[in-house]
């Protein structure tokens, strides 16, 4: 019994443990969260290491000594915002199944957590099908109409292409299309529907992810600050980040 | 990739049939097949994963097998029908599914049967078996904690022998602290799992009869009788005195009563031995020839100097014998029974005949016995312990026509003739020879050994001892013979037979007593401990090599590391202690941690560091002492 009882002691000491932040977590939604578990320990390896952090678990068989393994969690943050992580709990029942032996790991991550993206009616200008819409951009693109036909000079993709005129000349032809510029549109969470600030924002984060996917440049207007629209992936995020640290401390309401 | 399932059940497997080889003997026909059938079907099950038997049909075949064995239970006999259960419910198991708590009940059978094998036999060979069962069954412990937690669980080849490895060190190191506790804990004075052996199982070893011409032949079984622990003795003194037998009904000679003589104590030289008898081996207690005294075991002494205890020992026992090395016993008094004068109703005439002729005008019982010596060492009689005269004319047959017989032959012929002739005797059993143990200083005596030989009373000098055997002409071959040292094989047996010897002396007769007396002699031992000079100092010198060996350990480690590595070793100390349990991953850059802790001469010596490693060329031993300076003042 003291044996099983050291073993098991020294088997979940010296672990440290690291997540891999995810690019988005959203409120409500189960996300896998990768996280890397090494063992410090220079002659022992670790066993059967159930590793659990905010009611996420993840079962690790085999931990060689000095080695790294990775694992994902399953986790599901109920509230948006930034929540920080500062404990996992490192769980074994190593050597003999007769207890289960847990230590607290030690973590200093933060994680953004957005706000749920809950379908709903947009009421901004130009968000309507019929209203505005799309308009023709000056630059080249892919998938406006064709501006006009020009001589292929080898750079241009092979779908683009015009066969039937290529066919006709002694030289292939290529379509110019016109690319299309949305109409940029500026998202103010207040405006938004919702019957609370969580469901307001829940529409914006919505409309976001809408109108970037859509290609259209998209903006926030924040209380105490304007965010220009843009349509980058990284942009998204900023906006998104902003929607999930927006006026926290009425967050609840 | 192994699935954790393959080892587990062959682990398992292990344990079950080691614990059902080692009752295998034991148990009866039934038992056996069904055991083997039960063995053989259920690892044929777990190999194919496919499990037939339902668990209705194995519980109800093992009520059955606890009500028959149960009915054959008795406070006389306990130990071999819980044997048969425990074997038939580890049988049954085998052959059915297995949950994981049906493996921990696998377990915790083969642990009862081991325990149930150690009452049955005693032997040293019960270490190994216990050894082998604690590895196995902490091995299996261990894959069946994987097994629990995901039945479909598979690791690689590497993580296997990981694991494998890992789960053989914890049982070799709880088998040292056994050891440990097994000097260390209490123990009671009587031991306890003894009541469950009273069964006596076969009471082989020193006849309490001797009954010549019972049968054509004596097999010679190489048994251990008993161990004794004492000096070197000459052959012609290893006559170990067990019983003596003083009535002869005409075939056979028994104990009867014991008339009332006294003996002075004994003068010359003592011999002092410390005897373990095997169990079951009777109740008579045997000591080098002639015993003075016994001690360690509760026994009487009665008058012809044979000492007993009032029931056979069923366990280990040891106890302690002072013998003096003398042909003659005293007898204190004139008057000595007419016990050992009585002869059988029908001595046949042929015998008669001779002891008339052979003590005719013999005037003095010494001049009787010489002339009964010389007629025996005339006669050339042979030893030999097959082909011997067999009915109610057996001695007749001996002394007029074959000529040839063992020692019951001999000492029968030998004490009946003195009988007849007007002389007191009687026969004498026990043991004669001795195989002495160079390594553990101990004759080994073995149930062939047994013997027997005769007292004649001679007034004056008492009970005199005679072997009338050392008459044959092939005697000496037959002392040589039982007192070689041996060969070969047998030599490799003798030294086995040391580890039992040290078994018994260690671990069988354990008991409270010494334990009480290692404590003293431990406490005694530290209170007035003084080191002899040399050992103080091989001491000092082992101590200086260790210390020498560590130091070198770690100066290896250390011109080992680049100096850049040593000065961020030294860093991480220094922020280890100025900020306590603050996280300080290795993987974050030190302007990070700066930044992240603010502190400004962290920052300070990150850009020193950072220029003076991080360029083309080798840093000097300048910059590296201004760095280490940089790092002294980090506070």
């Amino acid at each position: 019994m003291s044996i099983s009882g050291i073993a098991g002691w020294l088997n979940i000491r010296h672990l440290e443990v690291r997540l891999d932040k995810p690019e988005e977590v959203y409120a409500g939604c189960e996300t896998r969260i990768p996280v890397r578990i090494r063992n410090r320990k220079r002659w022992m390896p670790s066993f059967l290491i159930r590793l659990k952090l905010a009611g996420g678990e993840e079962l690790l068989p085999v931990l060689a000594r000095g080695g790294e393994v990775r694992g994902a969690l399953s986790l599901k943050f109920n509230r948006r915002g930034i929540t920080r992580l500062t404990e996992a709990q490192v769980c074994s029942s190593f050597p003999i199944n007769f207890f289960v032996r847990c230590r607290p790991a030690t973590l200093d991550e933060c994680v953004v957590v957005f706000p749920f993206p809950r379908p709903c009616g947009i009421s901004v200008p130009g968000a309507g099908k019929g209203e505005g819409g799309a308009m023709p951009a000056t630059v080249k693109g892919f998938e406006g109409e064709i501006v006009r036909i020009s001589v292929y000079t080898g750079g241009e993709p092979m779908k683009s292409i015009h066969w039937r005129l290529s066919a006709r000349h002694d030289e292939l032809k290529v379509k110019e299309l016109s690319a299309f510029m949305q109409e940029p549109v500026i998202i103010d969470p207040s405006e938004m529907p919702g019957k609370t600030v969580e469901e307001r924002l829940s529409c914006s984060a919505f409309a976001v992810k809408k109108f970037v996917r859509e290609g259209r440049p998209v903006g926030l207007r924040l209380p105490q600050q304007l965010i220009h629209p843009a349509v980058s992936n990284s942009h998204r995020l900023n906006l998104l980040t902003s929607l999930a640290t927006y006026d926290q401390d009425q967050g609840t309401t | 990739m192994i699935r954790i399932k393959a080892p587990l059940d062959i682990c398992s497997h292990a344990v079950s049939l080691l614990a059902l080889a080692l009752v295998f003997p034991y148990i009866d026909l039934f038992a056996r097949v069904t055991v083997v059938a039960c063995a053989l079907f259920g690892i044929y099950c777990d190999k194919k994963g496919r499990y037939p038997v339902p668990t209705v049909a194995a519980t109800i075949f093992s009520v059955g097998i606890f009500v028959m064995y149960a009915l054959k239970f008795t406070m006389a006999n306990p130990v071999l029908p819980a044997v048969h259960i425990l074997a038939l419910l580890l049988a049954v198991r085998l052959a059915s599914a297995k949950e994981p708590r049906n493996y921990l009940q696998m377990y915790a059978l083969s642990l009862f049967l081991l325990a149930g094998y150690s009452l049955l036999s005693l032997s040293a060979a019960f270490l190994g078996y216990l050894a082998a069962m604690v590895i196995l069954i902490a091995v299996s412990l261990v894959l069946l904690t994987f097994h629990a937690t995901d039945r479909e669980m598979w690791v690689s080849r590497g993580e296997a022998r990981t694991l494998l490895l890992v789960s053989t060190v914890i049982p070799i190191l709880s088998l040292f602290l056994m050891v440990l506790f097994f000097f260390v804990l209490p123990r009671t004075q009587y031991p306890i799992w003894n009541v469950l052996n009273k069964a006596g199982q076969s009471t082989t070893g020193m006849s309490e009869t001797v009954a010549p011409g019972r049968s054509g032949s004596v097999a010679e079984v190489k048994k251990p009788a008993f161990r004794v622990s004492c000096r070197r003795i000459p052959q012609e003194n290893l006559y170990w005195r067990g019983i003596v037998l003083n009535y002869f009904d005409g075939a056979t000679w028994s104990r009867g009563e014991v008339p009332d003589e006294k003996s002075p104590p004994l003068g010359g030289s003592f011999v002092d031995q410390t005897i373990y008898p095997e169990p079951n081996r009777g109740r008579y207690l045997p000591a080098l020839n002639i015993p003075a005294s016994i001690r360690g075991v509760r026994g009487t002494m009665s008058p012809d100097r044979v000492f007993s205890t009032a029931e056979a020992p069923t366990r280990r026992l040891k106890y302690e014998a002072r013998s003096v090395l003398v042909e003659n016993m005293p007898v204190e008094g004139e008057g000595l029974s007419d016990i050992y004068l009585q002869l059988p109703e029908n001595i046949p005439s042929r015998i008669s005949e001779l002891a008339r002729q052979l003590f005719k005008g013999a005037t003095t019982t010494e001049e009787r016995v010489a002339r009964l010596r010389s007629f025996y060492q005339n006669q050339r009689f042979a030893y030999s312990t097959t082909r011997l005269p067999t009915g109610s004319d057996a001695l007749e047959k001996f002394l007029f026509e074959t000529k040839s017989g063992h020692c019951e032959f001999f000492a029968s012929t030998f004490a009946l003739l003195l009988r007849v002739g007007g002389v007191p005797a009687r026969l004498v059993g026990g043991y004669y020879g001795g195989e002495y143990n160079e390594i553990g200083a101990y004759y080994l005596i073995t149930e062939d050994m047994a013997h027997v030989w005769v007292e004649v009373f001679i007034p004056g000098k008492g009970w005199v001892t005679i072997d009338p055997s050392g008459y044959a002409r092939n005697f000496r071959e037959v002392g040589d013979a039982r007192t070689a040292a041996r060969k070969g094989l047998a030599r490799l047996l003798s030294v086995l037979d040391t580890l039992n010897y040290y078994w018994n002396q260690a671990v069988i007769t354990y008991d409270l007593e010494k334990q009480i007396t290692l404590f003293t002699r431990a406490g005694a031992g530290l209170r007035q401990a003084t080191l002899p000079r040399n050992l103080a100092w091989i001491a000092l010198i082992l101590l200086a090599v260790c210390c020498l060996a560590i130091c070198g350990y770690f100066s290896f480690r250390y011109a080992r590391m680049s100096p850049e590595a040593r000065i961020i070793k030294s860093l991480r100390r220094k922020l280890k202690k100025k900020y306590g349990d603050l996280p300080l991953p290795e993987a974050k850059g030190l302007f990070e941690l700066a930044d992240e802790l603010n502190d400004p001469d962290l920052r300070k010596f990150a850009e020193l560091y950072y220029a003076t490693f991080f360029r083309d060329r080798k840093s000097s031993p300048e910059e590296i002492a201004s760095l280490r300076r940089l790092l002294n003042d980090l506070k």
